[in-house]
């Protein structure tokens, strides 16, 4: 794409950031222009280009509202390629419990903390943005400073629906061909299954299939049901006596519904942390929607499609 | 970097998975470094300064400071034990700091007389929270004997 047609994307793009920011319980500042003219999103060769969107403390957010700057150390990226198929019933949060038990991001000093996740590979280009989303939203548990997806046509028809933003896909949106990653990561995602997190620490994770007892949560259903194929979510909740709550920060951070109130409790949870007493005093597992929703039903620790088989007449 | 000097008491819980050293430590009684293995790695924030005590945002939060660490399933470390027993120096395992990126963690070690965390390795925004308020953080566990010694510590990145 020509050069010249750069500032009527990019105004576009600064419309846009003007808009209120979707932001739950959050103080949030928007920089009026995401990426500044003749810059790129994604990492350049040098390593010297990033367009971060990255957690603060209370002094460098006021920092940030007073300055509109804030201080950081440019990160080095990390380059998550993720290749194949999930099979049916895995999803992004399963392929961030994953790499949150890998050796690299999981030994030492954390192969994550501090830098850039960049998110690509064919596995990748196949989730919706709210998919996307659960892995940039979990970079903070990797230990990284940013995570950001790939844009595709995805991208482009998020933005164009949800933004009313019209754009078309430009090199400069994604790394330099050989940018210099410190390091990459592979995953084969046909080889991915339902994962856990145990109590305690995201980076805890097991696959559902290795977990030898399996926990039953504090909440016991008024009665059970058998869960019939095809039935719709609300349906199979109502039919067990499960609740569905309102999305909210109560749940995680231990201020309103979901949260546990004493030790012996047990959930299951789509929560981002499970650290010891975040959300309460009981033991938080970390799983899946699918394998939540699974669990809600069952009235234990179970994956979606395990769930189905078990239903089978 | 400045040419002032920070001497610290030479006390230094180390926050160790075993409850039972913890505690002791707190008492008063010195356990070497050796004793106190295996460091708890991962430290939370929420240990460090558990939710419910995020209602307050100035020296009260000191009081509150390290209730939530967990060790063995305990929590050993009760309210106002840490900015009652004079510690200043504390030591940790890998990846202390994660989760919440709240400031009111380091808030709370300043507020109960923390005055530099040795760990093994930080988390990022923790660390970058303890620079805007203050609190000391090194990676270097060879300032344990120095700091046993009473020697004076630069202001350099310590």
């Amino acid at each position: 794409m020509a050069r010249d047609e750069r500032p009527m994307r990019l105004r576009q793009a600064a419309h846009a950031a003007d808009e209120p920011l979707r932001q739950v319980c959050r103080a949030a500042i928007h920089v009026r222009q995401v990426v500044f003219e003749g810059e790129g999103l994604g990492l350049d060769r040098s390593g010297q280009r990033i367009a971060p969107c990255q957690q603060l403390g209370t002094t460098d957010m006021a920092n940030a509202f007073v300055t509109g700057a804030v201080r950081f150390t440019m990160p080095e990226v990390l380059r998550i390629e993720c290749e194949g198929v999930l099979p049916p019933g895995v999803s992004a949060r399963d392929l961030v419990l994953h790499l949150l038990a890998l050796p690299p991001i999981l030994a030492g000093a954390g192969a994550g903390v501090g830098r850039g996740f960049e998110f690509g590979g064919s596995a990748v280009r196949a989730l919706s943005t709210d998919e996307r989303a659960t892995l940039t939203n979990m970079t903070a548990e990797l230990g990284g400073f940013t995570g950001m997806v790939e844009p595709d046509e995805e991208t482009v028809r998020f933005l164009k629906q949800r933004r009313g933003v019209d754009f078309m896909i430009a090199p400069w949106m994604r790394s330099d061909d050989g940018a210099a990653y410190a390091q990459v990561i592979r995953i084969d995602a046909s080889r991915l299954s339902p994962m856990v997190a145990r109590p305690g620490d995201p980076g805890q994770g097991v696959p559902l299939a290795q977990l030898a007892e399996r926990p039953v949560p504090a909440v016991r259903h008024r009665r059970r049901a058998r869960v019939l194929h095809g039935a719709r979510l609300p349906v199979a909740f109502e039919a067990v006596g499960a609740e569905l709550l309102q999305p909210a920060c109560g749940a995680c951070a231990n201020c309103g519904l979901g949260a546990s109130t004493d030790a012996g409790q047990v959930s299951v949870s789509a929560v981002n942390r499970n650290f010891a007493g975040r959300s309460g005093p009981g033991q938080v597992w970390l799983a899946s929607p699918a394998t939540v929703a699974a669990s809600a039903i069952a009235g234990r620790l179970i994956g979606f499609a395990e769930l189905q088989d078990n239903s089978k007449p | 970097v400045t040419a002032r000097a920070l001497v610290l008491r030479p006390r230094l819980p180390f926050l160790g998975a075993d409850p039972a050293l913890v505690r002791a430590q707190l008492e008063g009684r010195a356990v070497p470094l050796d004793a106190a293995r295996s460091l708890r790695d991962d430290v939370s924030t929420d240990e460090i300064i558990p939710l419910p005590a995020m209602v307050h945002f100035d020296a009260a939060l000191g009081g509150h400071a390290y209730t939530g660490f967990a060790a063995g399933g305990q929590r050993p470390i009760g309210r106002d034990a840490v900015r009652e027993s004079g510690i200043e120096v504390v030591v940790a395992g890998k990846r202390y700091g994660k989760g919440s990126s709240r400031e009111h963690s380091v808030v709370a070690e300043r507020a109960a007389g923390v005055r530099l965390v040795i760990a093994e390795s930080f988390e990022r925004i923790y660390r970058q929270n303890a620079d805007n308020v203050a609190l000391y953080t090194s990676t270097d566990f060879g300032l344990i004997d120095r700091i046993a010694r009473g020697d004076a510590l630069g202001h350099q990145r310590v």
